[in-house]
């Protein structure tokens, strides 16, 4: 898909709100659809991670899941744009892993992470809180791990965006 | 022109909802065209270690993760700025 519909301000939630309507108009207008595969981002990263996981509870995987939240939750922040980083519907397997770093948030004092993350029908204030009361417990180890691995794939398939210009 | 190579470091506090414990996070964050991507982050409580020190130890571990060389312009407000250290 071509990033016309995308605007750079919108989160993921959104954007999937916005996206289908940009693209029909485009189809109508005689467009030609161009697909490029997509950058990862951190929200492909945490999600990816559980479609990978599907339901298995494991603690320590859980530990990584909720550090990709609080990736999210600390880009949205430096975006200065609403925190929104679970959309309404879950992947297939999401909720497992979900609700599974928040039963290990939970253990930790973030009682109120898996019902809020699972059902997704909490505020953005509710959820900003949730998540970032679960920073302290994700693990500088876990969240360290997860951004190198995306750094070194985003090295692989994007090498011009860490060279000098001209170089 | 797109920027190659470039990264920005900032922070901001944090306060939990119903808490009046304070945290920091420092990022220190890749700029590409599709927005800005944290190549290493470090959350802290307040008060606790400064700008300068946190900034350090971020940019120690980007180095050492991903080599020498592999900042090639840094972007950073005046609370990082540290003599020595930058001629290092």
């Amino acid at each position: 898909m071509t990033n016309r519909g995308v605007c750079r301000n919108a989160t993921l939630s959104s954007s999937c709100s916005i996206i289908p309507a940009r693209v029909e108009e485009a189809l109508a207008q005689g467009e030609t659809p161009h697909f490029e595969a997509a950058i990862p981002t951190w929200y492909d990263a945490f999600f990816s991670l559980c479609e990978r996981l599907g339901s298995w509870p494991d603690r320590s995987a859980a530990r990584s899941a909720l550090a990709a939240v609080c990736v999210a939750a600390a880009l949205d922040r430096a975006h200065h744009v609403p925190l929104s980083p679970l959309p309404p519907k879950l992947p297939p397997g999401g909720g497992g892993v979900v609700q599974a770093a928040g039963v290990a948030a939970a253990s930790r004092g973030a009682r109120w992470f898996a019902s809020t993350a699972t059902t997704a029908r909490g505020t953005q204030a509710v959820r900003r809180g949730v998540l970032l009361r679960s920073v302290p417990s994700a693990g500088e180890e876990a969240l360290h791990d997860l951004l190198v691995h995306t750094i070194q794939t985003l090295r692989q398939e994007n090498p011009q965006w860490f060279r000098r210009a001209g170089s | 022109m797109v920027p190659a190579g470039w990264f920005l470091m900032d922070s901001n506090h944090f306060r939990l909802k119903g808490s009046r414990k304070e945290y920091k996070w420092c990022a220190l964050m890749l700029w590409t065209p599709r927005g800005l991507f944290p190549v290493a982050i470090e959350f802290s409580p307040v008060p606790g270690d400064g700008e300068t020190t946190i900034g350090q130890r971020l940019v120690a571990r980007a180095l050492a993760t991903y080599g020498p060389g592999f900042l090639k312009v840094l972007i950073m407000d005046a609370g990082y700025l540290d003599g020595p250290w930058l001629r290092e």
